[in-house]
């Protein structure tokens, strides 16, 4: 029984008349599963506490406070430092966790209302009983995630709402508990980060599955199209849209109008942040710009001829950028409306006529239909109007430059502007243009300057940005027969690991470590998955034959492979795969099961995320709902500003004991994986670092000496040395590496090594499994 | 720019803040003091330099003419050992600092629990955090800051220094004027 429901599409009564009326009854059903439920569907906040402690247990928080304060509250300010307790009685480590959960339920937040509102406006477009479909014949398992956390198995559009409910209560629980005078102990907060990384993975892969389902984007597709990235893409004489966002309605409007109106072809859509990534999902006729840093350097270059935003990492400035380029902007969603008066309800010529004449510079249409058609027709008349790049006076205006440095000082990452904005006022522009790379478009630099010098606006002056990259478009999940060909060699071992590059753009020195990452794991046969902006930035980069590592390597989740998922909510098909190789793999249950399955993950299943440049709430809560399936992550350094790290201690033995399911005995199996959450000073040292956390128990000794190989080469690499913690890692001399066992066999018995056995590793009890 | 503003202003530190080590002498009686020496060497001594030298060819020396055990993180490991410098331990900063809290922590060389630790050439803001975590976590430590960035979470900090004033400072402070003239 699915319950009932009801569509009346329009009726006239004497109450008047009623349109697009719908009565559902009933909750979202089992349908034909019988898998019985597990212990934990729906789990409440607390439901999952002891296995969160005995995570947390192994990765202890070190907490990096950057305030000492506590301000959140009228008793306050209240100074914490030196072991002092505020006026409600909270230590200063219970704030840095207090702090975390915040950012953690912006988060998680962010990305359930965007699957809300994606839901209800494909619910709109298709119908309640629009079905499910991430991946045709070839994904049964449609949403591992939900079946896993909910133990529900959504069929319809209409099935999500059911979903997104649990997930909306669920915040709103996370939250009270940060008000004054409720949790106060850091480790219980430490859980609820968990519980609502947990719960934002459940919304991102709502919102992926029901737009992969309902806008017919790749649907587990390795064949995904190549699709042009870069401003060099864009064909300038023709009217531009840029869409700014993540949230694809409105652009998916804009590409449907064109289509409908036989304009394709004669607009140019273009579209920075994750939003360009699901509209190529939806037309690969669209171009990315680039990720969520380019937005500065693209609207001052006055190419769009109008700007369309919808939500999420969209500057809080890109009104008045655009206003000083002479550029229109339509805000669309009702978390954004950028103080611009709501004209939805007005006609379309009337909205068309005011943008094209530019009798107002902006307006709020919270109709994604009606967008997609003011937006084309306003850019086509806006085009032969558009005002042409002013062409800056580089020297001229740079000469002015004092030397102060107070741009390097206000630069992520302090980059020496002064030198190079000196030379460029000497008309020597190359170094200043070669800075763009590593940019991360802040704008800082020009907040500060006594001057006045638009460092970045000079920057980009000095740039060509003229290159054309290609990059898979998302994929969207993975299908299951590729989760039957790699799930053996991964919980063997025998693939090295799953290495996820997500996230998003404030790198500590540019895009191109990502790509460098992406292309050092995909040629070590790791499986190397992409998504959002880091998808983006690892398309910028060629090797020697000019290929982009999305030309150079298989889009199929296979060892060597460079999968695109998608955009951020498509980071869910990653996590998804993970449980998708408990489930098919190994045949554990999933429905309501997370406990198990988790542990089954931690132990077996060799996955790392890198979030090189993560700087937003939502990749906080992205990154928790990996912690809390035990996959570690690594973040640059300015990850370091996320206020505490989860790590483990390897010189403490008694903290990696784990239970043998074959003999019921408490086993040593070293620090495997060693950290869960850590900032890496430089590239180097995170390829070290990745290679190291995707070792598991449970490696086969063939599994584990591929794994130390690519260890011990990335270490040796980057420390210029063998890794003096060898011995914590090989179990037996069969996990060593074949060429180098003459090599390492003295390492290890140095440090008192002996053999030990390699257990059916486990963190729970005999009964927690199902 | 004022000396002991953070060198990233908007990166304010805490209720307290580092005293700042205005001259070479402050540095030297802290090395004289120290019982249990740790210094840690950061990529961006490879980068910080003039003239030809960078700053951790000076840190290199000082970190030989006083024997203080030395830490690479990031990727200084082998441009340490390029300079006769043999590391105690190559370890990622986080995970140092994370043993640090730790006040049985034997010392990256097993000899016994530090007790102060100079901290150079992290970029400033991994610095600063880190700087923040080992003030919370682990006050029976005194940290030290050698970058040429004032640094307000250590116990102490050299000030914002031009590269010229950061060079002598060290160059004082660990007695390789001789060497360097």
């Amino acid at each position: 029984m699915k319950g009932i429901d009801i569509h009346i599409g329009e009726i006239a009564s004497p109450l008047g008349r009623v349109r697009e009326l719908r009565v559902g009854i009933g909750r979202v059903g089992s349908g034909t599963w019988d898998e019985p439920v597990g212990p934990t569907p729906c789990p409440s906040p607390t439901a999952l506490r002891d296995w969160d402690r005995r995570l947390l247990a192994r990765y202890r928080p070190f907490y990096l406070p950057l305030c000492d304060l506590c301000c959140l509250c009228t008793y306050g300010k209240c100074d914490l430092s030196g072991g002092k307790r505020g006026a409600c009685g909270i230590t200063l480590a219970a704030q840095q966790s207090r702090v975390v959960l915040l950012a953690a339920c912006i988060g998680a937040a962010t990305h359930a209302s965007h699957a809300r509102e994606l839901v209800g406006h494909l619910i709109g477009r298709c119908g309640r009983q629009f079905p499910l479909d991430p991946g045709g014949l070839a994904v049964d398992l449609r949403m591992p995630i939900v079946e896993l956390v909910c133990g529900l198995r959504p069929e319809t559009l209409a099935d999500l709402e059911a979903v997104l409910e649990y997930c909306e209560g669920e915040i709103v629980h996370l939250l009270a508990a940060t008000h004054t005078g409720q949790e106060a102990d850091p480790i219980d907060f430490e859980s609820k980060v968990l519980h609502a990384g947990m719960i934002d993975h459940v919304a991102l892969e709502v919102a992926d599955v029901a737009q992969v389902s309902a806008l017919d984007f790749p649907k587990a597709d390795p064949e995904a199209p190549l699709v042009d990235l870069g401003m060099g893409a864009i064909d300038r004489e023709k009217p531009v849209v840029l869409v700014v966002g993540h949230n694809v309605p409105p652009a998916v409007a804009i590409l449907d109008y064109l289509a409908a109106s036989g304009l394709e072809g004669t607009v140019e859509v273009t579209g920075i942040c994750c939003t360009a990534i699901d509209m190529t999902r939806r037309s690969p006729s669209a171009k990315i710009v680039g990720p969520i840093s380019w937005q500065l350097r693209y609207i001052r270059s006055g190419i769009p001829d109008l700007v369309v935003v919808d939500e999420q990492c969209v500057r809080a400035d890109i009104f008045d950028e655009a206003a000083s380029a002479g550029i229109p902007v339509i805000a669309t969603s009702a978390k954004n409306c950028m103080g611009l008066p709501d004209r939805t309800n007005e006609p379309a010529d009337v909205l068309v006529e005011a943008l094209a004449t530019g009798a107002v510079n902006g307006m709020l249409v919270l109709d994604p239909e009606k967008v997609g058609e003011v937006a084309v027709r306003a850019a086509v008349l806006r085009r032969p109007i558009r005002q042409a790049g002013i062409d800056l006076d580089i020297a001229a205006l740079a000469s002015a430059c004092s030397g102060c440095g107070r741009c390097v000082r206000a630069c992520p990452t302090e980059a020496d502007l002064p030198d190079a904005v000196r030379a460029a006022g000497r008309g020597e522009t190359e170094a200043l243009g070669a800075m763009l790379a590593s940019c991360v478009g802040c704008g800082r630099c020009e907040e500060v300057c006594p001057q006045g010098i638009e460092v970045h606006r000079l920057m980009a002056a000095a740039c060509d940005e003229c290159e054309v990259f290609a990059v898979r478009t998302g994929r969207g999940a993975i299908q299951d027969v590729e989760i039957r060909e790699v799930g053996g060699p991964i919980v063997l071992g025998e693939i090295p690991g799953i290495v996820a590059f997500v996230g998003c753009a404030n790198y500590p020195d540019g895009g191109r470590e990502v790509a460098e990452m992406v292309t050092e794991f995909a040629k070590r046969r790791f499986v190397v998955c992409t998504s959002g902006c880091s998808a983006m930035a690892a398309a910028m980069h060629r090797d020697e034959e000019g290929l982009t590592p999305y030309e150079r390597f298989s889009g199929r989740f296979e060892a060597g492979g460079v999968v695109n998922v998608g955009s951020c909510v498509a980071n869910a098909h990653i996590a998804g795969a993970a449980i998708k190789i408990a489930s098919i793999f190994a045949k554990r249950r999933l429905r309501g099961n997370y406990v198990e399955v988790a542990d089954y993950v931690y132990n077996r299943v060799g996955a790392v995320g890198v979030a090189w440049g993560a700087m937003s709430q939502k990749a906080a809560a992205i990154a928790a709902g990996f912690w809390r399936l035990g996959i570690p992550v690594v973040v640059g350094p300015h990850g370091a500003k996320y206020r505490r790290m989860l790590l483990g201690r390897q010189d403490c033995d008694e903290d990696w004991m784990v239970r043998d399911r074959r003999t019921d005995e408490e086993v040593y199996v070293g620090p495997v994986p060693e950290h869960l959450f850590i900032a890496a000073e430089t590239k180097e040292e995170a390829m070290a670092l990745i290679a190291k956390l995707a070792m598991r128990p449970n490696d086969t000794s063939r599994g584990r000496s591929i794994k130390l190989s690519h260890y011990i080469d990335l270490y040796r690499r980057c420390y210029g040395r063998m890794p003096d913690d060898l011995h914590r890692f090989v179990r037996t001399k069969a996990d060593l590496p074949v060429m180098q066992k003459d090599e390492l066999l003295p390492l290890l018995e140095r440090n008192g090594w002996t053999e030990r056995p390699i257990p059916d590793p486990t963190l729970l009890p005999e009964e927690a499994f199902q | 720019m004022s000396r002991t503003e953070p060198w990233q202003p908007a990166m304010q530190g805490g209720t307290v803040t580092a005293p700042a080590i205005e001259k070479p002498a402050a540095l030297a009686a802290l090395l004289r003091r120290a019982r249990r020496p740790l210094l840690v060497i950061g990529h961006r001594t490879l980068v910080i330099g003039g003239d030809g030298e960078r700053a951790i060819d000076l840190l290199a020396r000082a970190a030989q003419k006083a024997q203080i055990p030395v830490a690479a993180t990031g990727d200084t490991g082998p441009a340490l050992m390029a300079r006769g410098i043999e590391p105690a331990v190559c370890i990622s900063a986080m995970n140092l600092a994370n043993r640090l809290v730790d006040p049985t922590f034997a010392g990256v060389d097993g000899k016994g629990p530090h007790d102060i630790v100079f901290v150079a050439g992290l970029a400033y803001a991994l610095e600063w955090t880190l700087l923040s975590g080992l003030r919370h976590g682990a006050p029976h430590l005194v940290t030290v800051s050698l970058s040429p960035a004032y640094e307000p979470h250590a116990s102490f900090s050299l000030p914002n220094l031009a590269w010229p004033a950061w060079r002598s400072l060290i160059a004082g402070a660990f007695g390789l004027e001789e060497a360097t003239a």
